[in-house]
């Protein structure tokens, strides 16, 4: 077996550790950055996570794939602390974090972008990032707007640091989210569909910016359906189906797995 | 007084206007705190009257018993009510944000007639004043060419507003508590996730709301005389001026306040009773304009709302041609 298959009730972290397969061997040891056990979330009769585990260590790059309706963007909100969980313990670094909201998450150290992007509409995007380099980063006022602006630069926004976020297009709200995401100094990002719409010189970009993130100790965590951009960044794919992990381990060994295909594409081709 | 600068028949006319812009100030400080609340906490405060004439009971209490300068008193009074907003917020709006839409209106009704009738166990149902605690300035006025009286306390009391609304504006825009204000508006949920208390942002909201309304209470006493049941009425006038400046608009409030001013005033050069009826027919009328609009750009334009209309109740009215024939 060369990936874990969870199995519902009986999956944890420490048994994704024991089983971990040859493609990542020498990582067992190192810390984790974040790390979940056993996630339950209900809405009603939908069990929209059925006991998630799921780890990153320390300035790994992890890649969230599966189809539509997995419990991907769910897994984000239950790490980022928009909602509470039903059952299951999340930590950051050795900290449990599972009761804790998402604002002390995020001055901990997580921070996480919207698949439709949500921006304060009524600020400009310089305002934007400004919030959360002075809220979730804790800058000083005097460094805040440098600090914001180096961050617009390097993610392309700076010729439209005063344009009202109401009056800026999709994909430079998408560029915002994780503008703003990285204001907030996070150690951990949580990154939900960024690359959906962008063209292929536009993806080039993108990849060069989250490998100058990984490169600068940020683990990251990306949800993304485009697989040749995410496979340019990721070290380990974690492969999501009906609110269950399907398959988690090397990316190509992952997506080679007939379960993942069956769940990509309907059924098993063998 | 006839005179060469402004014909007989006009004189009246600049004057209302003039006396309508000033109470727009006194509305704008009344309704700021209002817009607030309604725009960017989200939480409709009908208690909000009775918190502006609980603030001017306070500070008669502090200069009529305690004989303390109307300006000491002021400055003791604004911050007591502004914890006690921020109190409130915590202790009570906050839960009864959590329980819907409904919950908070019934919360503050009854907030309000509690205020309403402990403030008349306290002070009683006497008619009260802080204009004799202001001396010459609750009656002195100037004499502008044309023979236009400005009154000195409508002018104070309208700069006042100018100053509030400005510099509330600017800790809107440009503090760090402001922008989290704002961004809480916007998205709570996006706004804690970058880090943003949007628990105390809405506290501290409150607090100036509430330190508003206080505010406003005190001219309102400095102008006239208030009673422990006049909060409503007040409340009232707060709505309208919000709603004809725009929701969560801190300057149109300001903008709202003097609309609202200049219909009274020009209602009242026709009859005392049209006073407050022409304010309240100005709101109505934006209120429908506002409604027409919105619904006009959801469908494109007038022009396709109105064929929009027509296409769909055609069938009616061919029904009742039908019955005619």
């Amino acid at each position: 077996m060369s990936y874990t298959r969870t199995q519902p009730a009986a999956a944890t972290a420490d048994a994704a550790l024991a089983q971990a397969p040859a493609g990542r061997a020498a990582t067992p040891d190192q810390p984790t950055a974040l790390a979940a056990r056993g996630l339950v979330k209900r809405y009603g009769s939908l069990l929209a996570l059925d006991h998630v585990s799921f780890h990153a260590f320390e300035g790994e790059a992890v890649g969230v794939v599966g189809p539509n309706g997995a419990g991907k963007t769910t897994l984000f909100g239950a790490l980022a602390g928009t909602f509470p969980v039903n059952a299951g313990t999340i930590r950051f670094g050795g900290t449990p974090i599972t009761t804790l909201g998402a604002r002390d998450r995020n001055l901990m150290g997580i921070a996480r972008t919207y698949q439709v992007p949500r921006p304060f509409r009524d600020m400009t995007l310089f305002e934007n990032v400004l919030v959360a380099a002075r809220a979730g980063g804790g800058v000083p006022a005097c460094e805040s707007v440098d600090h914001a602006a180096e961050i617009l630069e390097r993610t392309g926004l700076l010729p439209l640091a005063n344009t009202p976020a109401a009056a800026a297009g999709l994909l430079d709200l998408k560029r915002l989210e994780v503008a703003r995401a990285m204001a907030t100094r996070p150690s951990v990002i949580l990154l939900d569909e960024i690359g959906g719409g962008l063209t292929e010189a536009e993806l080039v970009t993108l990849i060069e910016l989250i490998r100058g993130m990984r490169a600068s100790g940020l683990t990251i965590v990306w949800i993304e359906h485009i697989l040749h951009a995410l496979l340019k960044v990721v070290t380990r794919l974690v492969c999501m189906a009906e609110g269950r992990v399907l398959a988690e381990g090397d990316p190509q060994e992952v997506m080679s797995d007939p379960a993942v295909r069956s769940a990509y594409f309907g059924s098993d081709p063998s | 007084m006839p005179d060469a600068f402004l014909p007989e028949l006009l004189q009246p006319l600049v004057q209302a206007l003039v006396q309508g812009t000033l109470l727009g100030g006194y509305y704008a400080i009344m309704a700021v705190g209002l817009s607030l609340m309604v725009g960017v906490v989200r939480f409709i405060n009908l208690a909000h009257g009775d918190m502006a004439v609980l603030g001017a009971l306070l500070v008669i209490t502090l200069t009529q018993g305690l004989g303390l300068p109307i300006f000491a008193a002021i400055l003791i009074m604004l911050p007591v009510m502004a914890l006690a907003g921020y109190g409130m917020h915590a202790l009570l709006f906050e839960r009864a944000m959590r329980g819907g839409f409904l919950l908070p209106i019934l919360v503050t009704i009854g907030l309000g007639a509690a205020l309403q009738n402990s403030m008349f166990g306290l002070w009683g149902s006497n008619t009260r004043s802080l204009g004799a605690d202001i001396g010459a300035l609750s009656w002195a006025s100037w004499t502008l060419p044309g023979g236009v009286l400005v009154g000195q306390l409508p002018v104070l009391v309208c700069l006042c507003a100018v100053l509030v609304i400005g510099s509330l504006h600017l800790v809107l825009r440009h503090t760090r508590l402001g922008r989290a204000i704002k961004a809480t508006s916007t998205d709570a949920e996006a706004a804690e996730l970058c880090g943003v208390d949007a628990r105390r942002a809405r506290r501290a909201a409150s607090a100036i709301a509430v330190g508003l309304a206080a505010l406003a209470g005190v001219f309102l006493a400095m102008r006239g005389q208030i009673t422990p049941y006049s909060g409503p009425a007040q409340l009232i006038f707060a709505f309208e001026a919000v709603v004809i400046g725009g929701l969560g608009s801190v300057w149109g409030t300001l903008v709202g306040g003097i609309v609202l001013g200049i219909s009274q005033s020009l209602g009242g050069l026709v009859s005392n009773q049209a006073s407050l009826l022409t304010g309240h027919l100005v709101f109505l009328a934006v209120l429908l304009l506002r409604l027409f609009r919105e619904w006009t750009a959801a469908h494109g334009g007038w022009r396709a709302s109105v064929r929009a209309w027509t296409t769909l109740h055609r069938g009616r009215f061919a029904r009742r041609k039908g019955e005619k024939a």
